[in-house]
């Protein structure tokens, strides 16, 4: 405080010499109404316009109609038309409102006063933000080294603006977060069918669906339409089996749940296979012509995994895994798996998917109606919908962050960014890679990535990045660490065209619109990016030719038949002649693509590559693999990892996680992490409603566990984590990492050498409802009576992310979530 | 004159709380009161354990003791049989939240009124149905009159065991619940509202 | 009544300290600490006073019942405000507003009414939240000034 204050005379006196009364310096005006009538109370006007749009609370991208009357959005709905979610949204969908008219949003460009992280202010102007952010990005440009400026987003579902920026600017250095998330599944999926990195189960047709370790009830990146089909498929008899190490919702709606140890889901499914192959349950023939690894063969592999073997490791029974190898190639060819995170975010994980996917070959169910399913297309049909040009060519710096060439499969496939973005902030620490600013989009990497206190420890030190914008919705511990924070529009307040891989088998395309104009100063990339390219010059202004917005959706959207006013109005658009994606390669190349193609072992080569393969004397499209057939033995990633000194098996194996038996046999406990399904990281964290339903992490022990170890619910416990033991990891020498202290929930839910905690809390900075009143700056103005309806203010809420290793898997530099060793003991009271 | 009821399928409920929320948004209903939210419940020992998912609101029932308790007049049986309660007639001496054995009745403190869910009346009125059904991602609750032989409801009633919570307190309620596994004994002591009370708190003690 | 208090009071929610009038008041301290210091108070991030009745009556939103309550009370009243631009306000239920609102009507009946049914009910119990937290003059003693003369 400081020691002058004001009296009430200085006061008057100010207020009369300036004029305030007066509104001398500009004041907020009270005029009178033109209208002669005034109006009755508690009539509203207008009717309530219905504006079609899309959802992005979570990257399932479902369709919605909100709800706006007299310029305030009053609720939201799904879209009927929208062909995967069909009508349907979940809770945080329906919660949009509260994120758009949050108190604690950003909604004013903000300049650090002060140092880094101190949490002090002030509002600047939109023009002072572009002029210094320009000179900063210009100079860097100007400095022939492009790559020193490094952008980092989480979900991005603008990524057509983003692209343009970041290649007309020419830097490599885009930090995404795939590795923290689905970079696993994707590559074995490529690896193993090519065509696409996303397998679309066709659930709502099939009769036997195998989950192993999905949430699609909760979480998932086809949350609602996948949830919706399989509650379909369970109206009509269909049979959900999960193996999961927690009681997930998923595992809650399954008609049977195996709760099994973290790393072996790959196991399970090679003994499912083993299963199949010694009792001749298999689609033989199917392998043979439509694989590239005779069956035969296989069965000899996945001999030495016996359902005794995966029972010892996974505590799945041998019998259960018998009878469900049974029933699963008895559904054929309706049976389907689903997995994601649950088997793919191991050290392990990519054999784990591989492993699960060639499951589904084996009993010849690929492609087929209720079986394995895929699209080509993971977003709109871009040869029908290209971008509008002109497009940037893409940079040629280097970035050696991005390239990530440690991890032989990080970027093995192109086309399909996958990086390492679990190490980027080591390597910055590390100085492997200069960096002169850093923009920040959409991305809580402070707050949300494993080893998080590393990252702010590095965002915080002002020599390894000098300059630091963040753009994002809400205050977070990564905006904290900014020099300029920029406010971002919510999704309900900007433009995109979006979709997501089509569950239902036919792609489609949608826009996002505004529904209602953005808050306060807010603005989104799309406005932001190509002012900062006429800024910057140099010719990037060159690829934002467009004076507005809505002109280059026109331009996008011109092909869609009634172009950009039939999206407006309807929000999704599908193109009726297409037809589900089943079967797609029996299909037979005609004369004409057949045509000036050579065929070589078989696989029938185009100028521009393989297109198709010989099958029993016709030509068939096939699959997208070198071979165009599944490869269940993959020379190509085998090949990668000799190129960077790895070994990658050809053939899905099970590699147990280095260091857990030992480790468990020490009573260590592995700790895992999970969603609940009204949370998606940090944007949802500040709605009321949502937190109302779910704000609290404690962490659940099986009470066998919590026995063992004289814990009762309740009960204060330190966790304390250990890196991997494991060479092939950064770090990896098995040292104590962190400790965290939060408190018991006792369930029956869980594995018995599993503690989970939840990573829906644990906020600590972000305002007083995200970090559960432990926000202490802000709690003051809230003081109770006030603050008494966020009844939950002061309930446990623990981060987890601190003390989670960077764990990428040596592979493919998927970070292992849920390999994490900690020991657990109890400390009294907490304090 | 319809006699409007719910049928809730717990066999497709996935706990999603979009109901929960849809309510909220509809109603304004202020944080720590609840019109309509969604009861998790474990059962079993591991690992033979699973979680039910039961979806809770007003009953609107046949024999409602709000209506019978509230001294003012303030709670009325409309129409198309939906309890609701007028604001204005209230006096908020709670007698209805007292004699509901469902703990549907919260006091909205802004209003200085008693208030529960209206089965949307508002809605309903324009053709529309209410708010939770409209939200529910897997159609796990249907709406509309029970005495209509050709309504939905009443088809899925006439197919299905269904039955309804709290059976013992006479109540005769117009929601009614698919219920297999036998979950809504799990719940027979609890209520709408939820126990704010149950966290565990983060202060160290 | 003093409806400078009142006025000044309704500025200092809604915008920062320009050089003008931190020169009337005699501030000493530099324009960016004041800026800071109104961003710390009102804007964020992670205002620790956010001058509105919806979030000091705790409701999930800005803009919420308080807002549709005090633009039914305009609307009866036949008033409008005109908000100049680079204020920070984002809704009608904004202390900046109410204040100006019943600078406006003062002294009157209708100004009681706002004052009985909108202001009061929150905006003493704001302001002395607003006394206590703030750690610049001329916040802290406007807010108290301010609340005397509404109470």
């Amino acid at each position: 405080m400081s020691t002058w204050t004001l009296t009430r005379r200085d006061l008057l006196r100010a207020a009369a010499v300036a004029g305030v009364g007066a509104a001398g310096l500009g004041g907020i005006e009270v005029v009178h109404r033109m209208t002669t009538e005034p109006r009755a109370a508690g009539k509203t006007v207008g009717a309530v316009r219905r504006v079609a749009s899309m959802c992005q609370m979570c990257t399932t991208a479902c369709g919605i109609i909100a709800n706006v009357k007299d310029g305030r959005l009053l609720t939201i709905e799904g879209n009927p038309a929208d062909p995967n979610s069909r009508g349907a949204v979940c809770a945080k969908g329906v919660a949009g409102p509260s994120i758009l008219y949050d108190p604690s949003r950003l909604l004013y460009p903000l300049r650090r006063v002060g140092r880094r992280g101190e949490g002090r202010w002030r509002r600047i102007t939109w023009d002072e933000a572009y002029t210094e952010i320009a000179d900063r990005l210009r100079a860097i440009r100007e400095s022939g080294r492009p790559e020193e400026f490094a952008f980092q987003q989480g979900r991005n579902r603008s990524t057509d603006i983003v692209a343009r920026f970041l290649d007309a600017f020419g830097t490599p250095s885009a930090f995404n977060h795939r590795a923290l998330c689905s970079l696993n599944r994707r590559a074995a999926i490529l690896t193993t069918i090519g065509d696409s990195d996303w397998d679309l189960g066709d659930y709502e047709n099939s009769r036997y669906i195998l989950n192993f370790g999905s949430n699609w009830a909760e979480a998932h990146q086809g949350h609602i339409p996948v949830a919706t089909r399989m509650m379909r498929a369970r109206e009509r008899g269909a049979k959900i089996v999960t193996f999961d190490a927690r009681l997930s919702n998923t595992a809650a709606l399954s008609d049977e749940w195996y709760a099994v140890r973290p790393g072996t889901d790959g196991l399970i499914a090679l003994a499912i296979s083993n299963v199949i192959c010694q009792e001749g349950l298999w689609d033989r023939e199917w392998f043979d012509r439509w694989t590239n690894y005779p069956a035969e063969k296989y069965a000899e592999h996945v001999r030495a995994y016996t359902p005794e073997m995966a029972q010892a490791e996974s505590g799945v029974p041998a019998e259960a895994i018998r009878r469900i190898a049974r029933e699963f190639a008895g559904a054929t060819p309706r049976c389907t798996t689903i997995c994601n995170r649950g088997s793919a975010a191991h050290r392990n994980g990519f054999h784990n998917d591989r492993a699960i996917t060639v499951l589904n070959a084996l009993v010849g169910n690929m492609g087929e109606e209720g079986g394995w399913c895929w699209h080509p297309m993971s977003a709109w049909d871009k040869k029908a919908l290209p971008e509008p040009g002109p497009i940037a060519p893409k940079p040629t710096a280097r970035s050696l962050i991005a390239e990530a060439k440690d991890w032989p499969l990080a970027n093995a496939w192109q086309s399909n960014k996958m990086r390492v973005g679990e190490i980027v902030y080591l390597w910055i620490k590390q100085r492997r890679q200069r960096i002169s600013a850093l923009m920040t989009y959409n991305c809580d990497q402070a707050w949300a990535w494993p080893e998080a206190n590393l990252v702010r420890e590095v965002l915080a030190d002002e020599d390894l990045v000098p300059f630091h914008v963040c753009l994002d919705v809400m205050a977070s511990e990564t905006s904290n660490l900014a020099d300029i924070i920029l406010p971002w529009t919510t999704y309900l307040e900007r433009w995109d065209i979006d979709s997501r891989p089509p569950q239902g088998l036919v792609d489609y395309v949608g826009l996002r619109q505004p529904v209602v104009p953005p808050l306060g100063e807010s603005k989104d990339l799309r406005e932001i990016f190509p002012e900062l390219a006429r800024r910057i010059g140099g010719g990037m202004e060159h690829y934002f030719p467009w004076a507005t917005q809505e002109e280059y959706f026109e331009q996008y959207f011109a092909p869609v038949p009634g172009g950009f006013g039939h999206m407006r109005e309807a929000g999704v658009h599908v193109d009726p002649a297409k037809k589900p994606n089943y079967l797609p390669y029996e299909k037979e190349l005609t004369a004409e693509e057949l045509e000036g193609t050579r065929t070589e072992d078989g696989v029938i080569h185009g100028p521009d590559g393989a297109i198709g393969v010989m099958v029993d004397g016709t030509a068939r499209r096939g699959f997208g693999t070198p071979s165009r057939k599944v490869e269940v033995h993959s020379q190509f990633v085998n090949d990668r990892g000799r190129e960077a000194d790895r070994t990658i098996s050809p053939l899905p194996v099970y590699e147990p996680i280095p260091g857990h038996r030992e480790q468990l046999a020490q009573g260590r406990l592995i700790m895992i992490s999970f969603k609940w399904n009204v949370h998606n990281a940090h944007r949802t964290l500040q709605s009321k409603w949502l937190q109302e339903i779910s704000h609290t992490n404690p962490a659940w022990l099986n009470p066998a566990t919590a026995s063992g170890l004289g814990l009762a619910h309740g009960d204060w416990i330190e966790v304390t984590s250990y890196r991997p033991i494991d060479p092939e990891v950064p770090r990896g020498d098995g040292s104590q990492l962190g400790s965290l202290r939060t408190r018991v929930h006792l369930t029956e839910g869980i594995h018995p050498q599993v503690i989970a905690i939840a990573h829906n809390a644990g906020r600590t900075t972000g305002g007083p409802v995200a970090s559960n009143g432990r926000d202490r700056a802000v709690l003051v103005g809230h003081e109770p009576p006030d603050h008494g309806r966020v009844w939950w203010a002061g309930s446990l809420s623990v981060a987890q992310n601190d003390i989670l290793p960077i764990y990428p898997d040596p592979v493919s530099g998927q970070q292992a979530y849920h390999d994490t060793m900690v020991t657990v003991r109890r400390i009294e009271g907490g304090a | 004159m319809a006699r409007l009821g719910m049928l809730i399928d717990l066999r497709t409920c996935i706990g999603c709380h979009a109901c929960s929320v849809a309510c909220k948004a509809e109603f304004d209903v202020p944080l720590g009161n609840f019109r309509d939210t969604v009861k998790y419940v474990e059962e079993g020992a591991y690992p033979k354990v699973t979680r039910h998912f039961i979806p809770v609101l007003c009953n609107h029932c046949e024999d409602a003791p709000c209506l019978s308790a509230c001294p003012t007049g303030a709670v009325v049986r409309l129409d198309d049989g939906q309890v609701t309660i007028e604001d204005g007639d209230c006096n908020l001496n709670r007698a209805c939240m007292a004699a509901c054995p469902y703990d549907a009745i919260y006091v909205d403190e802004d209003r200085g009124a008693a208030a529960k869910c209206t089965f949307c009346d508002h809605r309903t009125a324009e053709g529309r149905q209410p708010a939770c059904v409209d939200a529910c991602p897997t159609n796990c609750r249907v709406f509309g009159d029970l005495d209509d032989p050709e309504s939905e409801i009443a088809v899925r009633a006439a197919a299905n065991d269904v039955t309804v919570w709290k059976e013992s307190a006479g109540t005769r309620p117009k929601v009614l619940y698919v219920d297999p596994k036998n979950a809504l004994p799990l719940i027979e002591e609890q209520g709408v509202q939820v126990d704010t009370t149950a966290d565990l708190s983060g202060e160290p003690a | 009544m003093n409806g400078d208090v009142i006025m000044l009071m309704s500025r200092l929610v809604s915008t920062e300290i320009d050089a003008p009038l931190r020169e009337a008041l005699g501030c000493p301290e530099p324009l960016e600490d004041l800026s800071a210091e109104f961003c710390r108070l009102f804007v964020g991030p992670r205002p620790v006073c956010p001058p509105y009745a919806s979030v000091r009556r705790g409701e999930p939103m800005i803009g919420g019942r308080a807002e549709r309550r005090l633009k039914e009370f305009a609307a009866r009243h036949g008033l409008d405000v005109v908000v100049p631009p680079g204020f920070a306000v984002l809704a009608l239920d904004h202390l900046g507003v109410e204040l100006a609102l019943l600078h406006h009507l003062s002294p009157g009946p209708v100004a009681e009414e706002l004052l009985d049914d909108h202001v009061r009910p929150w905006a003493l119990g704001y302001l002395r939240s607003l006394e206590e937290s703030a750690r610049l003059e001329p916040y802290a003693s406007a807010a108290r000034w301010c609340r005397e003369e509404i109470t």
